[in-house]
């Protein structure tokens, strides 16, 4: 049994070459890239792409959770007659409240 | 190895096909009986087929403490942890780590709760534990901080099918397709989770594109933690015109998965947390250069044999996949190292140092 601290076996004896240069160029094409592609500005742009996205992606379970819980207590008060126009008239309030907070519908992505 | 104890049974709290942990568990099974031993599997949640080889844990059958040892999978807080800790039988852990709370909660609550309730039973089991496994060293120092007295590393029973079968031909065609059409094809491997970190990569990608290959795509395979973050990644994908340069086709069988490693040009990893991550060394096995966010149990698994990121904003990810695939001579030698690296961790090597730990862990002097 390796002893403790010996646990990671240790790496293979294959030259290597050209990985400390290789850290040093990144560090300076990161910086030239910060410089004259990806400022700051896009950084912020992307995080709150993904907030707006994680927001929506979070809130889209919660709405079909309650939208069951709906649909069961409007199953025991509407009287049968009303229910057509009630679907329109909720159909209408979905899809202005979906235009406003501007929730997308998740597209299946295709492999 | 005890002349009187002949059964070593496993515990779990969930088992289910293309799965590291549960695959681990198979092969730890297999090994277990290689080497004379009685061994049964007892899951809380068995998933879909698992059927015929592992008993609900409800039916795990009690045993003087001298005739059995009981192993327990540990990679969440469940119940199961109560059911080892009830058990009359000596115990034997394997840590496969648990996320930190912290990065899954707000995506799925109840997750949360688990992975607390996990490492508050592996501080009370510590003291029932005289002998506890990890699969990595940074897990083995986490089992030692909880108060386990003996921590040692084993590396995870990898399932070599994923490394060394033959690549999908239809796969394989359609991912060559794609790629005729110029651009590199990033990969990475694991369940779309949170602490994953597929969004950063989403982010990165985005940055390479406008900075060197606007053509250049991004496979994120694996099983989704939940829909949430899926939908997430897909949602933030889709706004920032990536939609049809990410793709997410789920968990794919063993050889789709080494199509999409043979046709990949660079494995990128920014997860938050790894306790081994199995992976890097099919990439590496794969031949197939890696670029990982330096964290956790990432740099143990990897070694030198690739780029260990000390950050992971856009533009230095960018900026690292660009270097490393501009500088042939480097990343051929990655490439080798990596390939003489996964070597270490194969499910050969992993045996054998299975077979090692069990053997003292059930000698007299544990007993």
């Amino acid at each position: 049994m390796p002893g403790e601290g010996q646990a990671v076996p240790s790496s293979p004896n294959v030259p290597l070459s050209g990985l400390p240069a290789l850290m040093e160029r990144i560090d300076s094409e990161a910086a030239r890239l910060r410089d004259l592609v990806w400022s700051a500005e896009d950084d912020v742009r992307v995080e709150l792409a993904y907030e707006q996205a994680a927001a929506s992606a979070l809130r889209a379970p919660l709405l079909a959770e309650r939208s069951v819980a709906l649909r069961r207590v409007a199953k025991r008060v509407i009287p049968k007659a009303l229910v057509p126009a009630t679907r329109r008239a909720v159909g209408v309030v979905d899809g202005l409240s979906r235009w406003v907070s501007g929730v997308r519908r998740a597209r299946p992505r295709s492999s | 190895m005890s002349t009187r104890t002949r059964r070593v049974d496993q515990v779990i709290p969930s088992i289910i096909e293309h799965d590291a942990v549960s695959n681990h568990t198979f092969e730890a099974q297999r090994l277990l009986r290689e080497l004379g031993f009685e061994s049964e599997i007892y899951a809380r949640i068995l998933g879909p087929g698992v059927e015929g080889r592992v008993r609900p844990i409800g039916q795990l059958p009690e045993y003087a403490s001298s005739e059995r040892w009981l192993l327990y999978q540990c990679s969440i807080g469940s119940p199961v942890a109560d059911a080892f800790a009830a058990d009359p039988g000596r115990k034997l852990l394997a840590y496969h780590n648990i996320t930190p709370a912290e990065l899954v909660e707000r995506w799925i609550p109840p997750l949360g709760e688990e992975s607390r309730l996990g490492r508050q039973q592996l501080v009370d089991l510590a003291p029932l534990v005289p002998f506890a496994i990890a699969d990595s060293e940074f897990n083995a120092a986490e089992l030692r901080d909880f108060g386990f007295a003996r921590a040692e590393v084993v590396s995870v029973l990898i399932e070599s099918a994923n490394l060394a079968m033959v690549a999908d031909s239809a796969s394989l065609d359609r991912l060559e397709l794609a790629k005729s059409d110029g651009g590199s094809d990033w990969l990475f491997v694991g369940q779309v989770a949170p602490h994953k970190a597929q969004h950063d990569l989403v982010a990165a990608l985005a940055c390479y594109r406008k900075a060197y290959e606007d053509r250049a795509r991004l496979h994120l395979v694996g099983r989704p933690m939940g829909s949430a973050y899926l939908d997430s990644v897909s949602r933030f994908a889709d706004s920032l015109d990536l939609d049809s340069a990410v793709e997410l086709p789920g968990s794919v069988p063993a050889p789709e998965l080494c199509a999409y490693y043979e046709s990949a040009d660079v494995f990128v990893c920014l997860s938050h947390h790894e306790g081994f991550c199995v992976p890097i060394v099919e990439a590496m096995a794969r031949g197939l250069s890696v670029v990982a966010a330096d964290v956790a149990a990432v740099p143990g698994t990897l070694g030198d044999a690739g780029v260990l990121l000390k950050r992971r904003d856009p533009a230095y990810v960018a900026a690292a996949v660009h270097e490393l695939l501009e500088d042939r001579a480097t990343r051929a030698s990655l490439v080798r190292r990596g390939l003489e690296r996964a070597k270490l961790f194969s499910l050969d090597a992993a045996r054998e140092s299975f077979r090692r730990a069990i053997t003292e862990a059930v000698s007299d002097s544990y007993a």
